[in-house]
């Protein structure tokens, strides 16, 4: 998209401008505080709906509705409206947006569909590059210099999928544990039904098959709940039989538990202190924060044998992380077997409590029809639910130290506040001498059903382990394999700008940098950028690099990403007085840069520098009709620019109104500009003055005279390589321009410097008109009729070479044969 | 400009298809996902790989 028209109506400090670029580059230069910056909000502002300025570091007190609009206008008459046109669209594009309704872009010429890219790509601010945009990719940080760049390569929607997927393989890691932990409580259950120590399948067989023979059937050799009825004929006569054994077997688990109730409350108390020792010294609070953190990065680092951290990625050099997360666990070896011991206890307490909930659910279950269950029915169900309370609080005691400790009271009266502990020693004696007694038949099926059951329940806690841990895989292959492509495609994306970078930059700074090299390198949540020193080696680009280097790298990386981001989509790119710092030659080189690299972009280009301004004409960036002035700024006005005319259109204008002082000071003024570019192109020998200020009559005689000399020289090589034809045409050249010179008086008015400007602006109209055709005439003998370029000295090295325009239209070879 | 999010995720699904961990209806669900630029969702991604397991149990069932 480039603009060939805008208009710009109570803006900034712009009270109503139009502008005609006409699709091509266009300079505006002038002085600080003369509203150039007004013209880089406005299209900002038409492509975004936001003026970048007042966005950022440092503007939050600023808005676009009291700062965007004329300090004097009210927002409904606030407004930039543009002509465009956009490659592959017929015809001219007309938009508008109001700062009424920023938000609202009115279209017409095409649909938003075919706009949309373009505004997409301007809405990442890949545009605009202001001075202080400049520094965020050279000086910023390395997560604000990724920051910005994620911003413009709009990856951000890439970093929230990875925390996603890293979050949800710590989710499913964490469940894995949770479902671990189901998977051993549902083996104490079995162990403590079979009164076994430890969960192993021979003696749970064991137990079964013993069962299975009282019930006359065969062995089974697997260890599934669907096996442990198989085959068994077997029906319970008598339902409703309380199996009084089974009951005091649970009864027993209780008392059990009891006798150890002091061993119990002595270990819940004994992990409250180790857990207050813990957290009231702050070190091994610390060190305990991060021992499971440290623990779980070594053993990635183990299985994935990299040196990247998982945590930042930053990468390592070799072993070096590893070594340091060695050392690290190392001294925390003291707090390990704190830890251990105290997950001991936890496990100790875990299991007490797991076999008293149990027994207290089977009681209530086997002995429904009793008397003395019922009775106690009520109490037995709250005891149940405090001892699950209290397992509860078993969980992350030092993280939730206040929540824990609630299960002291708990474990204080944990047989003491339901009365029950004389209730369970009375049902022991009555349970014992229950009557009728169970069969062994009864029995052995009252066994297997329970088996089955806790089986069953074993069986469900590994199904849900296996799904655990699949669901575990998936998720880190997921995460793992979307970071391997992300740096894949990463690393590529910033090799091929890094690349376009170190190209931009070398053409930008040549001879002085032929081996420059740059690096762009992701490293976590941060991308480092480091530049070739003149072969010493690479280093920030603020480290070694002078401020105008810097400058330039700024302006290279931003054009090399303009390069990748918008090419083909948004043409225009605004430079807001980027170049502050970057010497005169390199300024020709980046004018070189701007035309030979970018064709196809309009740039919109502000500086308060004339040197540059006239650079960047002379060396046909722009055109003389698409360089703006702004000279003067008002509250009431806006700025004063000499946009509208070119200089011989103003200087006519002035005579026809007989305004002949100001028509001899535009002159005298353009003049001036107009040698002082020559003197420099040329390189012409002007007396050196301290002051820097040169006028007319030192700069015109002594452009004029090393172009006669160069003309000459020109002949000379003619005359060696036997061109008789352009040494008679240089002859000609020479007489032309000796003429013109001649016609304006330069050495009359030329004599006195300090009079020669009101000797025109006292002159009558008709004396003054053939000064000013014979200044314009002078103008255009060092002007290519071709490409509108002014003539400049070519060299080799420190030899001329030749003298040519831009286009090569005229070239005078200097070099004899 | 090319999203750079769709090349990786089209280089993800390529690894993934290879892997034989995910089906291929259940890369083209992670694609649809890709689509609707809901992978960074906990919910939706968490669902798919939640519900393709049990898929899996059936299949094996």
């Amino acid at each position: 998209m480039k603009i060939l028209q805008i208009e710009i109506n109570k803006i900034r400090g712009i009270q109503n401008l139009k502008l005609q670029p006409g699709g091509k580059n266009l300079v505006i230069f002038g002085p600080n505080g003369t509203g150039k910056s007004g013209v880089i909000d406005a299209i900002d502002f038409l492509l975004t709906g936001k003026i970048s300025r007042l966005l950022g570091q440092g503007t939050k007190s600023l808005n676009l509705k009291n700062h965007g609009v004329h300090i004097d206008a009210d927002s409904k008459e606030s407004f930039v409206k543009a002509t465009v046109q956009i490659d592959e669209i017929d015809g001219d594009i007309t938009l508008v947006r109001n700062m009424k309704t920023p938000n609202t872009l009115k279209i017409e010429g095409c649909s938003k569909e075919e706009l949309n890219p373009i505004l997409e790509v301007a809405v990442r601010g890949q545009h605009i590059l202001s001075r202080k945009e400049l520094l965020k990719f050279v000086t910023a940080e390395p997560k604000t210099r990724s920051e910005t760049l994620q911003t413009l390569l709009n990856i951000f929607e890439i970093e929230k999928t990875r925390k996603n997927l890293v979050k949800i393989a710590g989710l499913k890691s964490k469940k894995v544990a949770e479902l671990e932990t189901a998977k051993l409580h549902a083996q104490t259950m079995v162990t403590s039904f079979i009164e076994e120590e430890e969960f192993e399948d021979k003696k749970l067989l064991n137990f079964i098959n013993e069962n299975r023979k009282a019930l006359n059937t065969k062995p089974i050799s697997e260890l599934a709940s669907s096996q442990i009825k198989s085959n068994i004929e077997f029906k319970k006569q008598e339902k409703g039989t309380v199996n009084y054994e089974l009951l005091a077997k649970y009864n027993n688990h209780i008392l059990n538990v009891d006798q150890n109730s002091e061993k119990l409350k002595d270990t819940y108390n004994g992990i409250i202190s180790t857990v207050i020792q813990i957290k009231q010294d702050p070190n091994k609070f610390k060190a305990f924060k991060r021992q499971s953190f440290l623990k779980l990065g070594y053993t990635i680092l183990e299985e994935e044998n990299d040196n990247d951290c998982p945590f930042c990625e930053k990468t390592w050099k070799e072993n070096e992380l590893k070594e340091y997360v060695e050392n690290k666990l190392k001294e925390s070896k003291e707090l390990d077997s704190i830890i251990n011991s105290l997950n001991k206890d936890l496990e100790y307490l875990q299991k007490g409590t797991l076999i008293v909930s149990n027994a207290v659910h089977e009681i209530l279950k086997l002995g429904k029809p009793l008397k003395a269950i019922k009775e106690k029915q009520s109490d037995l169900n709250k005891w149940a639910s405090t001892i699950s309370k209290f397992t509860q609080s078993l969980h992350k005691p030092i993280t939730n130290l206040e929540e824990f400790k609630i299960g002291q009271l708990s474990v204080n009266s944990l047989f003491c506040h339901f009365n029950l502990k004389d209730y369970f020693k009375t049902r022991e004696i009555e349970f014992k001498a229950g009557i009728p007694k169970v069969s062994n038949k009864d029995k052995a099926w009252d066994n297997l059903t329970t088996i089955e059951t806790q089986i069953k329940s074993l069986e469900k806690a590994g199904e849900n382990l296996l799904i655990g841990k699949k669901e575990f895989e998936r998720a880190v292959l997921l995460n793992k394999e979307y970071e391997v492509a992300r740096d894949r495609i990463l690393n590529e994306l910033y090799n091929s700008i890094q690349k376009k970078f170190s190209n931009l930059y070398v053409k930008l700074h040549g001879e002085d940098e032929q081996n420059f090299e740059a690096e762009l390198n992701p490293s976590g949540a941060a991308l480092n950028f480091e530049v070739d020193f003149y072969g010493r080696g690479k280093h920030p680009p603020n480290a070694l690099h002078s401020e105008g280097h810097q400058d330039s790298m700024g302006l290279c990386i931003f054009l090399a990403l303009s390069e990748f981001l918008a090419k083909g989509i948004i043409d225009i790119v605004l430079l807001d007085d980027v170049v502050m710092s970057v010497d005169a030659e390199h300024r020709r080189s980046l004018c070189s840069l701007l035309k030979e690299s970018f064709p196809s972009n309009q740039f919109i280009i502000t500086t308060h520098d004339k040197t540059w301004c006239n650079q960047l004409r002379t060396e046909g960036v722009v055109s003389s009709k698409n360089v703006l002035e702004f000279f003067k700024w008002d509250l009431e006005t806006g700025p004063y620019s000499n946009k509208s005319n070119t200089l011989i259109e103003s200087i006519d204008k002035l005579l026809g109104e007989n305004n002949i002082p100001s028509a001899a000071a535009n002159l005298r003024r353009e003049s001036e500009k107009f040698f002082e570019t020559m003197c420099e192109l040329l390189e012409a020998t002007v007396p050196y003055r301290a002051s820097g200020r040169y006028d007319l009559g030192v700069l015109m005689p002594n452009a004029f005279a090393k172009f006669k000399k160069l003309l000459k020289e020109a002949k000379a090589s003619a005359n060696s390589w036997n061109n008789q034809e352009l040494m008679v045409k240089i002859d000609e050249y020479l007489s032309i321009a000796s003429q013109v010179y001649q016609r304006t008086k330069a050495e009359e008015w030329g004599i006195n410097a300090s009079v020669h400007f009101n000797s025109w602006a006292n002159l009558n109209k008709n004396d003054f008109e053939p000064i000013k055709e014979a200044m314009f005439d002078l103008f255009n003998i060092f002007i290519c009729s071709n490409c509108k370029g002014e003539v400049r000295l070519l060299k080799n090295g420190f030899k001329p070479e030749s003298m040519k325009c831009p286009c090569g239209e005229l070239n005078y070879n200097l070099i004899k044969k | 400009m090319k999203s750079i999010q769709e090349e990786i995720l089209k280089e993800l699904f390529f690894t993934l298809s290879k892997s034989k961990v995910f089906t291929k209806e259940e890369i083209d669900q992670f694609k649809s996902l890709g689509k609707q630029d809901k992978l960074s969702n906990q919910k939706d991604v968490e669902d798919l790989i939640k519900v393709q397991i049990q898929k899996d149990e059936n299949s094996s069932n």
